[in-house]
Parts: structure tokens; C-alpha cells; sequence
């Protein structure tokens, strides 16, 4: 006969194991259903129609001018007021209108609360309007 | 008349690993991991089939082995893991270098 804390221990051990197998073949379904949906095969595309495969490094390119609210801002200056902010501000503008960002992720990259992140982003852009209102030509439309 | 066998359910080990194995495949022997694998062979098995259908129209049980490797994979990162701080009396008396006395001197 085992004695009862070896028979313990190796009931706890059988549960234990079942348990995790049964809770990682959920997890291995789940996965393999959401890539399903998502992944497409490459035999699947029909080269026929016009499909995009690949994609392509869009450089910013410094000349480039638009007109906002009758001021003309380029980009130079658009990257020059950007870079004279603090650099938590910076950060938060950068993640979420260069490389789109919600704000639960950033909060979990910087190590703040989502607020935070909120409140920084407005406080941000503020100084931002600020900076270049100050510093843009007024442009006139009508003449 | 009939008899039924009457079990005593204390100490009934039937479907368990032995004792010796899960202390060395817990402290990472890999002969008793293998072991450990083997026995929740079936287990994995069952929880890897997926149904497919054939073109007759019924369905044919097959094993998926993505998910059955994966588990696998995540039984040995899981066994190594398995903590017995619960179970004091077997750490004071066997676990503690108790059970190979040759192989310390």
C-alpha cells in the first residue's frame, strides 16, 4: 500500500497535468481558428485582378506644404516643432499618429495609465498649435 | 446473486504515475519525462483530434499534430514547474538526497 502523502502527491501531479493539457488545447484552438480567419493562402490570390503583395517605404519628404485653416506649414517645420517637445510628449505623439496606436497599448509601453497618455497627447498638440501658429506664413487664398 | 468487488478507495492508485517518476521527472530526468509524455499519450491524442470530412460525406477523426506537439511541449515546460512546497513531510524526508545516499559520497 503507498503511504497517503506519496498517493496525495500523485493525485495532485494527475490533476495538475490534465488540467494544463485540457487548458492549452483550448488555447491551441483558439489560435488556430484566428489564424484562420485571418491569414490567406498565397495559392488563394488570384493574380488576374490587381492585388497589392507587397508594400513600399513612404519617406517624408521635408518641401512638401499644406494649407491648414490659411497658414501654410510644411513638413521641415512639422518635424522641427515636433522635436522641441519634452520627451514623454514626444513619445506619445509619435506612437499614436506615426505608428497608429490606441491608447492602452502606448499606457503599456511607457509604463503610465491611460489617461496619462490622454492628457499628454492634448497637452501636446496644444503646444504644438501654439508653436506653429506662431512660426507659419499667413497664406492668402483669394489673391 | 451476484458480487460486487468492493474497492477501497483510499488508497486506490489505479491511472497514476508512479511515485519515483514524478520526483525525477519534476528535478528534470529525461528518461522519467519521457515517461511522464507516454502516459498522457492518449490524453493529448484525444484532445488533438479535429473531424474532417472525407467525400463520401462522413466524418473521419484525425490528430492534429500542430496542437499535439504543442502540448507536449507545454506538459514538460509544465512538469518542470510543478511545486511540492504543499507537500512538507515528503521534502524533509525524501527529497532531500534521502533516496540516492551512493550517489553524494
Amino acid at each position: 500500500m503507498p503511504v497517503l502523502d506519496e498517493l496525495e502527491l500523485q493525485r495532485a501531479f494527475n490533476s495538475f497535468c490534465k488540467k494544463l493539457l485540457r487548458n492549452e488545447a483550448i488555447n491551441a484552438i483558439v489560435a488556430l481558428q484566428r489564424r484562420k480567419n485571418t491569414v490567406l493562402n498565397f495559392s488563394d490570390i488570384n493574380f488576374d485582378e490587381e492585388v497589392m503583395v507587397g508594400s513600399y517605404d513612404r519617406t517624408i519628404d521635408p518641401d512638401t506644404e499644406y494649407l491648414v485653416q490659411g497658414r501654410k506649414i510644411s513638413n521641415a517645420q512639422l518635424i522641427k516643432a515636433i522635436n522641441q517637445l519634452a520627451e514623454p510628449y514626444r513619445k506619445v505623439i509619435e506612437y499614436y499618429y506615426f505608428y497608429e496606436l490606441n491608447y492602452r497599448l502606448i499606457s503599456i509601453m511607457l509604463g503610465v495609465s491611460r489617461s496619462t497618455v490622454q492628457s499628454r497627447r492634448s497637452k501636446a498638440l496644444g503646444w504644438l498649435r501654439k508653436d506653429l501658429e506662431e512660426n507659419s506664413d499667413v497664406c492668402n487664398t483669394n489673391s | 446473486m451476484y458480487a460486487i468487488q468492493i474497492l477501497d478507495r483510499k488508497n486506490d492508485d489505479r491511472g497514476l504515475m508512479p511515485f519515483e517518476t514524478i520526483i525525477d521527472a519534476i528535478s528534470g530526468d529525461c528518461v522519467a519525462m519521457d515517461q511522464v509524455l507516454n502516459h498522457y499519450d492518449n490524453q493529448m491524442n484525444y484532445l488533438s483530434t479535429c473531424h474532417i470530412r472525407c467525400e463520401e460525406g462522413y466524418l473521419i477523426p484525425m490528430i492534429n499534430m500542430e496542437i499535439k506537439d504543442r502540448l507536449a511541449s507545454r506538459l514538460i515546460q509544465g512538469v518542470t514547474r510543478f511545486s511540492i512546497e504543499k507537500f512538507e513531510s515528503i521534502q524533509k524526508t525524501k527529497f532531500q538526497h534521502d533516496r540516492y545516499p551512493n550517489e553524494l559520497t
